[in-house]
């Protein structure tokens, strides 16, 4: 259970020739006993800032304090990694390969010259709690993916640490184990309550364990708050698009009268509801974005369909081509007199060519400035 | 910092690796002095002692000795080791390849002044091979008592222990060929040989590279065969027994002198091989 | 037509059968050129004094161990400082240049590279240049002519070697194990005593043997830094074994066989491990 606070952290690796800033201007503080996610793409510097966090990189400017210790400051380390007292859980989980698992998870503890009894119990008290006790004596490579992972789990929680770090911890499981996995750690968490940050570029390890969420993008911090808040109004296209699948369209913006609209063409018009005074200076162009499972199709050839409850008639589109994907079909969707297109997810998939009626959920659209994709806050 | 603490580390192996820089520093110092049993109060002289070295007949039929030795286990060694890496490679069974890369690695592991002994005799005129030689009638070769043939006879000596080295290194090449390329090969019915001329060899350029650096490399440092078998011997007296008969002899200046000339060549063979290498080394 | 196309297959097959052959026999032939000298090593090493009288050292005569032994009791106290001095020199290049190569694969900076790699390069320049500084330096440190000054003369040449083989053995260790142990609060000692050490045990292996036959096998640091026998290696010692054509060449071979057994019986049982260093040396890698 610590806090952690990072202070306007960059991070610059230079290498010969070139320079890479891998974090500019990160700030965040992490409350003590909270489970806070980082989401982001490939490169964005989740690993980076993850490493110094723990200690094993320094900020090249900027501060880490745990509690209401400097950790780390300037290109300086004050406290070593082997004195931070934090727990680790890699994406490949670096066990040690010449150890057996009850060696692995006795490693830190041996290192703090417990004796064997104190070694012993709190091994299989960690295995116990994470259902691993079969194959302790063995070696990680002759357990299963899963079970390699709660050794790696165990390892790090052994020795008690204030902080878990956890990157990208299930990204090597199979779906079926990744619930589970999911699930054991969350309890873990409620039942030790250290404070955990977890990195992933699956919103779905987010949503079901954190707390807070943080996005990164292009080495900076771009949305910091609710995992929910983060998902329904993301601040910028790419923090949609971290959050979780998300369609953009190009559209123009019109007002008439009291009501707004964003235009995609003549036959696909959205309409925006807007609560805020709007002021001559609005943009004339802007880009709309909305979830696909929030969009719903009829084949155009049905007649009397009803506007379902909750969402808005926006016009017509013509499908390019539909594909199976976990469940559902998704329908990829064309848009008239525009390199626009989008897709949806359906019960039922649709053939090349059909026209459809495009229904999406009221309220829920973003518009976002062209420019800088940040979102247009008085449309939302 | 901790860094300051795993420094503890490499401290042993840098005071040894220190010394051996110190060594070489030693050389250069002193090849500028005039030391000698004659100059025990030695002084600095610039490039005199050279001079008088690059001057001297001896030294020049010392250094042509060295380089027709480097030359001669450059070409042996590398066409010996790839004759061997390609016999070798074509054999099916993979316990027959081991038993053969051995049969000609094992001259390695032998002590050169054990070689020395062994070959002295095979080359004795009175118990050797010229004895058989004389005893079916046929003319004798005379070997390392032969004036004209001592030299080519010792290198023949070292080409026997080293061609091995250069075929362990070819052997890899060749086995990191992907075996497609030649299973397809083989299926255009291709032979051997046009595999090895097509495949294998164009593929092997970083052995060729490895091995003819480690020849030049231990040519250079080739003393004990001559040493043993023909002492200082004006027949067969390299650079470094040239070197060593300085050093006996107290002629510090020179001895130094021309162990700058010898670092000069192996540094002039090391460094494009290091270029090659370092990032190995360094791990970068 | 399928006669014909049978022929066809029969003389490929033919030809075939012709190469096959031909590639046993001249890997044959070569490899008896390249055992020969070890034939004539052992043929000779255990002639009688009455065969080496009637017949050259090419054709075998009637056997006794007693030159040998007695070879081998004039020679006991030198192979004893063989084995010591070997053994000393392996064991200390390999462990403390494990821990240097420790040092270079955790702390990397540019100045790290540069003196590595000097160091690394002259680890290739012949032994003999140091001749007069090596003898000097003993001298003034009082080691020379003794065994503990062997020893330091061969870690000067060979702990940068086991530096260099080392490093390129850690290599492959993956940085994030390293990482995770200090995670788990290891310090240096403990990760490269528990960690390091069990995970680059071939290399290790391969490291110890390389140094070992490399040093028994040494002839000139022997030559400048001793002077007695006593002190002597047996490799050096075969040099009183050359004496021109005059003695029985019995006691010769089996001096040279003294010399080399312990050699060539590790390259014998353990020769992988040398030819995993020799390819860590040539080409860094450590297959
Ligand atoms: N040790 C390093 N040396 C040089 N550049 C580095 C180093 N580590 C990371 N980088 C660079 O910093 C940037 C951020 O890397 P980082 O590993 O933090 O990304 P990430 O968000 O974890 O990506 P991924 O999802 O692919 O793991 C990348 O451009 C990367 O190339
Ligand atoms: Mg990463």
């Amino acid at each position: 259970m610590v806090n952690i606070k990072i202070g306007n952290v960059s991070k610059e690796f230079v290498k010969k020739k070139s320079t890479t800033k891998a974090l500019e201007d990160i700030d965040l503080e992490i409350a003590s006993g909270e489970f806070f996610g980082i989401l982001g793409s490939s490169g964005s510097g989740k690993t980076t800032l993850m490493r110094i966090i723990a200690g094993l990189e320094v900020p090249t400017i900027g501060s880490v304090t745990f509690d209401d210790t400097i950790v780390s400051k300037d290109n300086k380390i004050n406290v070593e990694v082997e004195d931070r007292n934090v727990g680790m859980v890699f994406q490949n989980w670096a066990l040690y390969p010449h150890l057996t698992n009850y060696e692995n998870i006795a490693f830190p503890l041996r290192v703090q010259r417990l004796n064997q009894g104190e070694i012993s119990k709190r091994v299989r008290e960690i295995a116990d709690l994470l259902d691993i006790r079969a194959v302790l004596g063995k070696k990680p490579r002759e357990a299963s993916g899963g079970q390699q992972q709660r050794v790696a789990y165990a390892r790090a929680l052994v020795k008690n640490p204030s902080l878990l770090l956890l990157d990208e911890p299930f990204s090597n499981l199979d779906a079926t184990i990744k619930d589970v996995a999911r699930r054991y750690t969350r309890e873990i968490q409620k039942k030790l309550g250290f404070t955990a940050i977890i990195v992933s570029h699956d919103p779905a390890d987010i949503f079901s364990l954190s707390n807070r969420v943080g996005v990164i993008n292009k080495s900076r911090i771009v949305q910091v708050g609710k995992p929910i808040d983060v998902y329904s109004a993301p601040a910028t296209v790419e923090v949609a698009r971290a959050t979780g699948e998300y369609n953009i369209l190009k559209v123009e913006l019109k007002e008439e009268g009291n009501a707004f609209s964003a235009n995609a063409g003549e036959d696909f018009v959205v309409p925006i509801e807007n609560n805020v005074e709007i002021n001559g200076s609005m943009a004339k162009s802007g880009i709309l974005g909305f979830r696909p499972d929030e969009v719903i199709i009829y084949p155009i050839s049905e007649k009397d369909v009803e506007v379902p409850k909750g969402f808005m008639e926006c016009g017509t589109a013509e499908v390019a081509i539909s594909s199976y994907s976990q469940g559902s079909f998704r329908v990829n969707l064309n848009l008239n007199h525009q390199d626009n297109s989008f897709f949806c997810l359906n019960n039922t998939p649709f053939p090349p060519g059909e026209k459809v009626k495009v229904f999406i959920k009221a309220g829920s659209p973003c518009i976002f400035d062209p420019d800088t994709n940040k979102i247009i806050p008085s449309f939302h | 910092m901790r860094i300051s603490k795993t420094i503890i580390f490499s401290i042993p192996a840098l005071i040894f690796g220190g010394i051996l820089i110190y060594f070489l520093l030693w050389n250069l110092f002193y090849s500028f002095t005039n030391w000698s049993p004659i100059n025990s109060n030695y002084k600095i002289v610039g490039f005199a002692t050279y001079a008088g070295i690059f001057a001297s007949q001896h030294f020049q039929s010392t250094l042509t000795r060295t380089l027709m030795w480097t030359g001669g286990m450059f070409l042996a060694g590398n066409g010996m080791g790839i004759v061997f890496a390609s016999l070798i490679f074509f054999l099916k069974n993979p316990r027959l390849r081991t038993i053969y890369s051995s049969l000609f690695l094992y001259p390695l592991a032998i002590a050169m002044s054990a070689v020395a002994i062994i070959w002295s005799w095979i080359y004795s005129p009175s118990e050797g091979i010229d004895t058989l030689l004389k005893y079916a009638g046929l003319p004798t070769f005379g070997f390392i008592s032969n004036s004209a043939q001592a030299l080519p006879s010792l290198i023949l000596i070292t080409i026997w222990v080293y061609s091995g080295l250069a075929s362990v290194f070819y052997l890899a090449a060749f086995q990191n060929v992907s075996s497609d390329s030649i299973e397809s090969a083989r299926m255009d019915s291709a032979g051997p040989i046009v595999i090895l001329r097509k495949i294998l060899l164009p593929e092997a350029k970083n052995a060729f590279i490895v091995s003819s650096a480690l020849l030049i490399i231990f040519s250079l440092r080739i003393f004990t065969i001559p040493y043993v078998s023909t002492g200082i011997n004006p027949k067969t007296e390299t650079s470094v027994l040239y070197l060593f008969n300085f050093f006996t002899y107290g002629y510090y200046a020179q001895a130094a002198a021309v162990s700058i000339i010898v670092i000069v060549i192996a540094i002039i063979v090391v460094i494009p091989y290091a270029l090659f290498g370092i990032k190995r080394w360094i791990n970068a | 037509m399928p006669e014909n196309s049978a022929k066809f297959r029969n003389r490929k097959s033919g030809i075939r059968k012709v190469r096959r052959v031909a590639h046993h026999v001249v890997l044959i032939i070569l490899a008896a050129f390249w055992i020969f000298p070890v034939y004539v090593l052992l043929v000779d090493s255990l002639k009688s004094t009455q065969g080496v009288l009637t017949t050259p050292i090419l054709l075998p005569a009637s056997s006794s161990l007693n030159s040998l032994i007695s070879t081998f009791q004039v020679l006991m106290g030198q192979f004893f400082n063989s084995v010591v001095i070997a053994v000393g020199t392996a064991a200390i290049s390999t462990f403390v240049g494990a821990m240097a190569a420790y040092y270079f694969y955790r702390v990397s900076s540019r100045i790290n590279d540069v003196i590595f790699t000097i160091i690394a390069i002259a680890t290739f320049i012949p032994f003999e240049v140091t001749a007069v500084p090596l003898d000097k330096l003993l001298i003034t440190i009082g080691l020379f002519n003794s065994i503990p000054g062997l020893i330091f003369s061969f870690l000067i040449f060979f702990l940068p070697t086991g530096a260099l083989l080392m490093s390129i053995f850690i290599a492959v260790l993956p940085k994030l194990t390293i990482e995770s142990a200090r995670i788990d609060g290891a310090n240096d000692w403990t990760i490269f005593s528990k960690v390091v050490i069990p995970l680059t045990y071939p290399g290790l292996i391969s490291t110890f043997i390389f140094i070992l036959i490399e040093t028994w096998n040494n002839f000139f640091i022997p030559l400048v830094a001793t002077s007695t026998p006593n002190v002597s290696t047996v490799s050096l010692s075969l040099l009183s074994y050359t004496g021109g054509y005059g003695v029985l060449y019995n006691d010769s071979f089996a001096a040279a066989l003294v010399a080399s057994i312990f050699p060539l019986l590790i390259f014998v049982f353990l020769g992988r491990y040398f030819v995993r260093g020799l390819m860590a040396m040539g080409t860094g890698s450590k297959g």
